[in-house]
C-alpha cells in the first residue's frame, strides 16, 4: 500500500516533470518563432538593401537619362527576387528632363511591409537628387522564412526540454524516490532489539535521505536503548512481583495461621469454658447444694461468664479484623430481648446499691427486623461498663423512637449513668482499640478496652452510629441510634410459641468427643424429648449409622481419629466399611465453636447442612429441630409423637443415660395439638377488653402511630386465629389509621366491635365455665 | 550656358539648348585623347565610367549617343554647316572658330 503510493509519487514527479516540459516548451517555442521573425524581416530588409545597391546605377541611369526602358529593366529586376513585394522607381524631372514613374508588384503577389527608400543622384553629380526608388520588402517572404528556420529550432529546444526534464525525474528517482523506497524496506526489516542499521550508499549519505537515514538511525538508537531500559525495568518488576507474590503468600500464610490459631483458641478455650458453665449450671439447679456452696458456685458461674465475655469480646474483635463479621437480621420481639439482656444486671445493680431502669417509650414498636444478638451485645457492653464506673446513683437505659415508616423504624438505646465520668481528652480516645479513658482506669476497674471498639464497629456494620456524652464525676450518657426493619407480631409469636414443645420425637446421634459437652447435649435434646446417642467421634458415628435408623446428626468439627468433615463426606458418599449407609442424605449439623465465615464454608462444601454454634445456644437448637421435623413429616417419614419429661425426671435420665440412653426415653404425657391455638385464643381473649379501650383512647386522642400499632396487633391475632373477616378489617383499618383517615376509622369502628363480639362472649362463657367447675 | 547644360547635352539628357532650340550633340572618335580628357573635364569621371553608362543605356536597346566623328576638321565642317549641331574641340581659339561660322556656347577651363 505504501509502495503503491511511493511508487504513485514518482508518476506524480512525472507529470509535473512532463506539464512543465509542455509549458516550457510552448513558451520558448513562441520566443524562438518571434526572434525568428524578427531575424528574418531584418533579413528580407538586408537583402531588399542589397538588391537596391545592386541597381542603384541602372535606376540612376535611367532616370538620368528619362529611359523608362532602362527604368523597367532595373524595377524588373529587383520584381525578380522574392523578398521584394513592390517597386516604386521615380524621377522628379527638371528642366533638364522629364520625370519618370515607374511602379511594379510581384507577380506572385503577397503582403507589404515597411518600405525602404533610396534617394537617387545624379551619376554624374553627387549633390543633385534626381529621384527616388521605393521598395517593399514581401511579407509572405518574411513568413516562409521563420517557418523553415523556426521549424528545427523549435524542435531541437523541445528535445532539450524533455531531456532536461527526463534527467530531472530520473534524478529526483535515484536520488529521493528508489532512496526513500530502500529505507522504507530497511525500516521494515528491522525488529525492535535487532542492532542493524540503516545503511546507504555514499552518495545518498550527504544529501537530506542522508540526514533522514541518520534521524532515523538515531531514533533507532534511542528505541533500542529505551527497549534495554524497559526489559531492565521489566526484569526488576518481575524480580519485585515475585519478592510481593511471596510476601503475599507469607502474610497469606501468617493470616491463615492467625486464624487457624484463633480457630483453635475458639475451640480450645470455649469448649472447657461451656462444659465449667454447663456444670456449674447444672449444680446450681442442684437442690441438694448447701447454701454456702451455692454462693460459691454463684461467683463462679460469674466469674466463667465474665471470662467467656473476655474470650468472645477478643473473638469479635478478630473476626473483625479479618472482615469477617457477619450481621443477621432476624424478626424479634424487642422488649423481650432487651429485658433478656438487661435482666442479669439487676442482680449486679442491686449489689452495689444502684437504681436501675430500662424505660420503653410507648411509641416504640414491639416487634423489628435486626441482628438481636448484636444489640444484646452492644447494650450488655455499655451497662456493664455503666455499672463497672458507677458507685452510687443509678444506671438508666432507655429506649426511644425517633422515625416511623410503615417499613422502618429508628431506635435510640440511651445508657445513663451518675459514675465518674469521661474527662474530655479520653472521649476521643474511648471508641478506639486497646483503649480506655486512661490508663488508671485499667489498674482500677480492669477489662481489655475492647468492648467499646467492638460495639461502635457492630454499630456501624448494622448502619447505626454511637455517641458519649460526660462530664468527669457526673457522669456518662453512651447512646445509639439504630434503623431497623418493622416486624409483625405472628412471625414473632410463632417463634416463641414453638420453643416451647416440639410435636415429635426425633432419633438424633451426636458426634462429640468432649464428656462435658456430651453431657450437656444429651440434656439439652432429652429435654426436649428427643432420643439422643452419642459417638465418641466421626468413625464410631458412622458405625451406629450404619447400625440403625437415626433423623439427624449433630457432629462436631473437631474429633480424633475422624473430624467431622471427613466424617460427612464419608457419610454423603454413602458406603462404611463396605456397608451401604440407609440415609446418606441425612441432615447433618455442625456443632462447634468455629464460626468463622471460612468455616461455614468449609462445612457447606463437606456437605453439611447447618452449623450451631458452642456454647449452644438452646433456642436456636430449638428451632433446628422443629424445622426438621417439619421436614421429615412433610416427606412422609413417620416420627413418633412428642413426649415430655418432667424436671425431676430429667435428671433421672442425665444419670441413666450414660449407661443406657434408649431407655430413658419414657412416655409420660402425650401433649395435644390444639393446645396451641387454645392457649393463643385466651391469651387473645384475656386482652381484649383493654384492647378495645386501648382503642377507644387511640381514637378520641387521634394518636394515628398508636392506632396503626393496635390494629397491627390485632390483624396478627386474627391471622392466628384463622378468623379471615377480622383480619382483613383490621388490616383496612391499620391502613386508614396509618393514612390518619379518622372519620374512615370511625365509620368502620362499629363493624369491628361487632366483629370482636365472638370472643367476648367466648371469654365470658369461660368465665362461666370456670365459675361453674 | 552652364556646365550642367553642356553635361546634360553631351550625356542624353537634354537635346535643346535652354532656349527650346534642338541640339544634335557630335562626339570626337572613341578612344581618342581629346575625348577622354573632354569627359573628364566635364563630368570629373573617367572615360570608362562614361562608356559604362552609355553601355547600361545600350543594354536596354534604345539609348542614343552622340554621334562620332573621327576627326576635328570634319567635327568643325559639320558644326558650321548645321545649325544645332553641337561639338566641342580643343586648342581652337574662339576668333577662329567665329571665322569659320561657330558659335562657342561654353568653355571648359583646365583646373
Amino acid at each position: 500500500m505504501r509502495l503503491r503510493q511511493l511508487r504513485h509519487l514518482q508518476h506524480y514527479v512525472a507529470m509535473i516533470m512532463i506539464s512543465s516540459a509542455l509549458v516550457l516548451s510552448a513558451i520558448f517555442s513562441v520566443i524562438a518563432y518571434q526572434v525568428n521573425q524578427r531575424v528574418a524581416v531584418e533579413d528580407s530588409e538586408r537583402q531588399v538593401k542589397d538588391l537596391m545597391a545592386a541597381v542603384k546605377n541602372t535606376a540612376s541611369a535611367a532616370i538620368f537619362s528619362s529611359n523608362e526602358a532602362v527604368g523597367m529593366d532595373a524595377v524588373n529586376g529587383l520584381l525578380g527576387t522574392e523578398v521584394v513585394y513592390s517597386v516604386t522607381l521615380e524621377g522628379f524631372g527638371d528642366d533638364l528632363g522629364p520625370g519618370l514613374k515607374l511602379t511594379g508588384i510581384h507577380k506572385d503577389g503577397g503582403a507589404a511591409m515597411r518600405t525602404i527608400i533610396m534617394p537617387l543622384e545624379s551619376i554624374f553629380d553627387q549633390n543633385d537628387i534626381l529621384g527616388e526608388l521605393r521598395v517593399t520588402p514581401n511579407k509572405r517572404w518574411v513568413s516562409k522564412r521563420t517557418h523553415t528556420t523556426s521549424i528545427p529550432s523549435i524542435l531541437g529546444l523541445i528535445f532539450v526540454i524533455f531531456f532536461v526534464c527526463f534527467v530531472s525525474a530520473q534524478a529526483f528517482k535515484i536520488r529521493i524516490s528508489t532512496p526513500l523506497v530502500k529505507v522504507r524496506k530497511a525500516l521494515k526489516n528491522i525488529r525492535a532489539n535487532s542492532d542493524k542499521r540503516l545503511r546507504l550508499p555514499s552518495h545518498l549519505q550527504l544529501n537530506e535521505i542522508g540526514i533522514l537515514v541518520d534521524g532515523f538511525n538515531e531514533l533507532l538508537d534511542e528505541t533500542n536503548a529505551a527497549f534495554q531500559v524497559e526489559r531492565e525495568l521489566r526484569d526488576e518488576m518481575q524480580e519485585v512481583q515475585k519478592h510481593l507474590e511471596h510476601a503475599k503468600a507469607d502474610a497469606e500464610k501468617a493470616a491463615q495461621a492467625k486464624s487457624d490459631f484463633l480457630a483453635t483458641m475458639s475451640h480450645e478455650i470455649r469448649t472447657p469454658l461451656s462444659g465449667v458453665l454447663g456444670m456449674l449450671g447444672f449444680a446450681l439447679n442442684d437442690p441438694q447444694v448447701s447454701h454456702k456452696t451455692r454462693e460459691q458456685l454463684d461467683i463462679a458461674q460469674s466469674n466463667a461468664k465474665a471470662l467467656l465475655t473476655i474470650i468472645n469480646d477478643i473473638l469479635d474483635f478478630s473476626k473483625m479484623e479479618a472482615g469477617k463479621l457477619n450481621i443477621e437480621i432476624i424478626d424479634f420481639d424487642l422488649r423481650k430481648e432487651i429485658q433478656a439482656a438487661v435482666a442479669v444486671f439487676i442482680g449486679m445493680a442491686e449489689a452495689k446499691g444502684l437504681d436501675f431502669n430500662v424505660t420503653f417509650d410507648e411509641d416504640v414498636p414491639l416487634y423489628v427486623k435486626c441482628d438481636p444478638t448484636r444489640i444484646r451485645q452492644v447494650l450488655v457492653n455499655l451497662i456493664g461498663n455503666a455499672i463497672k464506673f458507677t458507685s452510687s446513683g443509678g444506671v438508666n437505659v432507655q429506649i426511644s423512637m425517633l422515625e416511623l415508616s410503615r417499613y422502618t423504624v429508628r431506635l435510640c438505646f440511651s445508657v445513663k449513668d451518675t459514675g465518674i465520668g469521661i474527662p474530655k481528652e479520653g472521649i476521643n480516645k474511648l471508641f478506639q482499640k486497646f483503649e480506655q479513658a486512661d490508663a488508671s482506669t485499667t489498674r482500677k476497674y480492669g477489662g481489655t478496652g475492647l468492648g467499646l471498639s467492638i460495639s461502635k464497629q457492630l454499630i456501624e456494620a448494622m448502619f447505626g452510629f454511637i455517641e458519649v456524652q460526660s462530664t468527669p464525676g457526673e457522669g456518662s450518657i453512651f447512646y445509639f441510634e439504630l434503623p431497623m426493619g418493622r416486624a409483625s407480631a405472628e412471625e414473632c409469636d410463632e417463634k416463641i410459641q414453638a420453643r416451647d414443645f416440639h410435636s415429635h420425637k426425633l432419633q438424633v446421634l451426636c458426634a462429640e468427643d468432649f464428656e462435658t459437652n456430651q453431657a450437656i447435649i444429651r440434656t439439652l435434646l432429652e429435654g426436649m424429648g428427643h432420643d439422643v446417642e452419642i459417638a465418641e467421634n466421626g468413625c464410631v458415628a458412622l458405625d451406629k449409622l450404619v447400625d440403625r435408623h437415626f433423623d439427624i446428626i449433630l457432629m462436631d468439627g473437631r474429633m480424633p481419629e475422624m473430624d467431622g468433615l471427613d466424617a460427612t463426606k464419608q457419610i454423603r458418599s454413602g458406603v462404611w466399611k463396605e456397608q451401604a449407609i440407609e440415609r446418606s442424605d441425612i441432615k447433618i449439623v455442625a456443632l462447634t465453636a468455629n464460626v468463622t465465615a471460612e468455616d461455614r464454608d468449609n462445612f457447606l462444601s463437606a456437605g453439611m447442612d447447618h452449623f450451631l454454634s458452642k456454647p449452644v445456644n438452646e433456642v436456636e437448637l430449638h428451632k433446628l429441630l422443629a424445622q426438621t421435623i417439619e421436614e421429615l413429616l412433610a416427606q412422609g417419614q413417620a416420627l413418633v409423637p412428642l413426649v415430655r419429661a418432667t424436671a425431676s425426671e430429667l435428671d433421672t435420665m442425665f444419670d441413666v443415660s450414660q449407661a443406657s440412653p434408649k431407655e430413658t426415653v419414657k412416655e409420660v404425657e402425650i401433649l395435644p395439638n390444639e393446645s396451641l391455638p387454645e392457649k393463643l385464643h385466651s391469651v387473645f381473649t384475656d386482652s381484649l377488653p383493654q384492647r378495645i379501650n386501648e382503642l377507644i383512647q387511640a381514637i378520641n386522642t387521634e394518636n394515628f402511630s398508636e392506632l396503626g400499632r393496635l390494629f397491627h396487633g390485632i390483624r396478627g391475632s386474627a391471622g392466628y386465629l384463622e378468623d379471615i373477616d377480622l383480619q382483613s378489617l383490621s388490616e383496612k383499618l391499620e391502613i386508614l389509621a396509618d393514612q390518619q383517615n379518622i372519620t374512615e376509622v370511625r365509620g368502620l369502628f362499629d363493624d369491628f366491635l361487632t366483629r370482636l363480639a365472638p370472643y367476648q362472649t367466648a371469654q365470658k362463657g369461660g368465665d362461666h365455665a370456670d365459675n361453674g367447675s | 550656358m552652364k556646365k550642367k547644360h553642356v553635361m546634360a547635352l553631351f550625356l542624353g539628357r537634354s537635346r535643346a539648348f535652354p532656349n527650346g532650340k534642338p541640339v544634335k550633340a557630335l562626339d570626337n572618335r572613341i578612344g581618342s585623347s581629346i575625348r577622354e580628357q573632354f569627359f573628364e573635364m566635364l563630368t570629373g569621371k573617367s572615360i570608362s565610367d562614361i562608356d559604362a553608362y552609355w553601355a547600361r543605356l545600350r543594354y536596354s536597346g534604345r539609348a542614343s549617343p552622340p554621334k562620332e566623328i573621327d576627326n576635328v576638321d570634319e567635327i568643325l565642317t559639320e558644326v558650321s554647316r548645321n545649325v544645332s549641331a553641337l561639338a566641342y574641340v580643343s586648342g581652337q581659339s574662339p576668333e577662329a572658330l567665329s571665322q569659320q561660322g561657330i558659335v562657342v556656347v561654353y568653355t571648359l577651363e583646365a583646373n
